[in-house]
């Protein structure tokens, strides 16, 4: 079972996210809702796919972590934000992540994406 | 054109003048050749004594012709002398009938001499004239001569009783051995020459003084003519000159009625004209100098003339307000009264190209006040010139703009401020539909949460379609968020997102539809916008839910035009089952339609839902 660690500080959000990929037959053995939080546990989970939130709590956003995370493994990561203006955009496209999902997001459409970058 | 004037013409005067003059030497002419005619008289005073002579001659030769062949008929019939003798004494010409016959005898007796009578009888053969002629003798020699001769000789005149030269035709009566003769006394025919040249004398000086009468006539009309013509022309010269110094002195127009002549009246108009264009100019002027007068005097501007050396020569009280100097303070003041030092050489090299080149300069400068403070003041400065284009200096119309500028710079920065503001307001609503969209979210994910744990399709189903409500809703809130523009939604863009969003959401059925969508470029605002987007959910929804077959293919119609300015057509159909099929009452019944027809209500729109072949619902709003 592919395990798929999901970043997100709207906890409400994380679980939907967490209880559609479940549905889906993925493993989300971990949610985590900073930056930090997510570079540190990231090799202790060694996920098969990273669901990165941008604004996130904390001292570094989603692009920051995210930046971190692939210099120690390259991962498939998808970006989902609500923040969508185009300097944060251009910066998260900078670090060339799997995929670039705008809020609200379409979990269909969001477990189709997963399912396509890991089956 | 001018005006009363009189019909005389100076022109028509001069040339009747000059027909004068031509009669006048006309006459000079004349009189000039009746003087030369007269000359010519004078001058055949001789011709006329020899022409006389020579008639009376041709008379007394002709008479004594005559006389001889009577004498040679009678002598032929009759022999008596005496009866002969009594004829020849009765013979009597010329004009004082003096005239006689003579005869004599061939030894020079005095036959007949009926003037002389003491003379017949006597023999005069050796008489002589006072010359030493024989008279006689000589007569009888010409007596020989059958066509007779003229006897020159001095014999006593019977009228005067003197010895004077007389001239005789003498012939002969050889049959009768008769000396006949006649004669005329020259100092007659003298006498008859002086009084025909006397005559002629009177005739002349008649017509001289008929001529010089005619001539003096003639002056004294030209003269008055021309005395009448010099007066008007003075006269008219007097008038104009009159009115010409009236016209300096009072601006008056000339009374051209006063005037004789055309062509000075025609000079008076023109003046006339000429006045009255100066009177007009001159009121012009008179109402330019008061009206600038006053603006100079009662303009809140300051008013400042600077000759060519940049002295000052105008000084109005606004002047004097903005930089405390009296007029008389301020006068004949250099640059430095009103320029501080940092802008003397740009305002020096200012004044100076509006005297050589530029005619009116605006520029912004700082001047120093009696009292030392600097101000900022705006500048028209013009060029002076005179009516030769020569410069005569510079008027500078001035404003004190400090405040002016203050208050920009106030405006500028409250201006920056409002628009930060402005800025953190759009950041706040921008905000506000950020939070709305991701508390959308939250909501949609709860409901996600909710639906995962039931297992109950139907309720799964109410769940779901909840969570697309919200997220059409939400996707407004997206849309506006991401927009520069904060009222309104590319309709377009929502509607085509929102489709996409539902064909995923019911499972990736992209593969099967046939999707027809054509959305006008369209902005709407969200009161408009989130009733559109939860009516195009439903009704979609309501397609993938009700008509939609996995083993055909599903044709889905999206289509929204514009019909005028605010009116809009909203068409969306599938080729699913009607109402007549067995879902009717399903479809009926749901909340999905309910919802339809309270949100076409609410934007004020018209329904229609057709249900033969295909289910097509047309909103007009």
């Amino acid at each position: 079972m592919k395990k798929i660690m999901v970043v997100e500080d709207e906890m409400i959000i994380a679980m939907s996210y967490t209880a559609e990929l479940r549905n889906a037959s993925f493993e989300v053995p971990k949610t985590v809702c900073t930056g930090e939080e997510a570079v540190k546990i990231f090799s202790v989970i060694n996920p098969d796919l990273i669901l990165m939130d941008i604004t996130l709590k904390g001292k570094i956003d989603g692009i920051e972590a995210a930046n971190q995370i692939l210099k120690v493994k390259k991962v498939p990561l998808i970006f989902m934000t609500g923040n969508s203006d185009i300097e944060t955009k251009n910066r998260a496209l900078a670090i060339n992540p799997a995929g670039y999902m705008n809020k609200p997001i379409n979990l269909n459409k969001m477990i189709y994406k997963i399912k396509k970058l890991l089956i | 054109m001018m005006q009363n004037a009189s019909g005389i013409s100076l022109v028509k005067n001069i040339r009747s003048y000059v027909l004068y003059i031509l009669l006048l030497l006309f006459t000079i002419i004349s009189l000039f050749l009746i003087s030369d005619r007269a000359r010519f008289i004078f001058n055949t005073k001789d011709r006329i004594y020899t022409e006389t002579l020579d008639r009376q001659s041709e008379f007394i030769r002709n008479e004594i012709l005559t006389v001889s062949n009577f004498i040679y008929h009678y002598i032929e019939w009759n022999h008596n002398s005496r009866e002969l003798f009594d004829y020849l004494r009765t013979i009597r010409y010329g004009e004082k009938n003096n005239g006689y016959i003579f005869v004599m005898s061939y030894d020079g007796t005095v036959l007949l001499n009926d003037i002389q009578k003491e003379l017949q009888g006597e023999n005069l053969w050796d008489l002589e004239d006072p010359n030493g002629l024989k008279v006689i003798q000589e007569e009888r020699k010409i007596a020989d001569n059958p066509d007779g001769d003229f006897l020159h000789y001095f014999w006593e005149n019977p009228s005067t009783g003197k010895i004077t030269p007389k001239v005789s035709f003498i012939t002969g009566i050889p049959e009768m051995e008769w000396i006949i003769g006649t004669g005329v006394y020259l100092d007659s025919i003298e006498k008859e020459t002086s009084w025909q040249v006397k005559h002629i004398y009177k005739n002349l000086i008649i017509q001289l003084a008929v001529f010089l009468f005619t001539m003096i006539l003639i002056f004294l009309f030209i003269y008055k003519k021309f005395k009448n013509f010099t007066f008007s022309v003075s006269k008219d010269i007097y008038v104009i000159n009159e009115c010409f110094n009236k016209a300096e002195m009072d601006s008056e127009v000339f009374d051209i009625s006063r005037i004789k002549y055309d062509e000075f009246s025609e000079i008076a108009y023109q003046a006339n004209e000429m006045i009255i264009r100066q009177q007009r100019a001159e009121k012009e002027k008179r109402f330019s100098d008061l009206r600038l007068k006053l603006q100079s005097e009662q303009s809140p501007l300051a008013y400042v003339g600077w000759d060519l050396n940049n002295k000052i020569i105008e000084w109005n009280p606004a002047a004097e307000d903005m930089f405390g100097y009296t007029k008389e303070e301020a006068l004949g003041q250099g640059i430095g009264l009103i320029i501080p030092d940092h802008e003397r050489i740009g305002v020096e090299d200012l004044f100076y190209n509006l005297v050589k080149t530029d005619n009116r300069k605006k520029n912004i400068n700082q001047n120093i006040t009696k009292d030392g403070r600097i101000i900022t003041c705006e500048w028209y400065n013009n060029n002076l010139i005179d009516s030769k284009g020569d410069a005569l200096g510079i008027v500078a119309v001035g404003l004190d703009i400090t405040r002016r500028l203050k208050s920009h710079e106030e405006i500028a920065q409250k201006n920056i401020e409002l628009e930060k503001s402005l800025k953190e307001k759009n950041l706040l609503v921008r905000e506000v539909h950020h939070r709305v969209k991701n508390n959308m979210a939250i909501i949609s994910s709860l409901l996600s949460l909710q639906s995962s744990s039931i297992k109950n399709d139907y309720l799964q189903s109410l769940l779901q379609s909840s969570q697309n409500r919200i997220h059409s809703m939400a996707m407004v809130h997206e849309h506006i968020y991401r927009n520069e523009n904060l009222h309104d939604v590319n309709v377009r863009v929502y509607i085509t997102e929102l489709v996409e969003y539902l064909m995923m959401n019911f499972g990736n059925i992209e593969s099967q539809v046939s999707l027809n969508i054509d959305i006008a470029d369209v902005n709407l605002d969200l009161d408009t916008l989130i009733p559109l987007g939860m009516m195009v959910n439903e009704i979609i929804s309501n397609s993938f839910k009700y008509a939609f077959k996995v083993d055909e293919l599903f044709e889905l119609s999206v289509i929204l035009r514009i019909m005028d300015e605010d009116r809009f057509y909203l068409y969306i159909a599938d080729n699913g089952p009607g109402f007549n099929s067995k879902n009717e009452s399903v479809r009926e019944g749901a909340i999905g339609l309910k919802l339809i027809k309270g949100l076409v209500e609410q934007i004020d729109g018209r329904l229609k839902i057709t249900a033969e072949d295909k289910t097509a619902y047309e909103i007009y709003f």
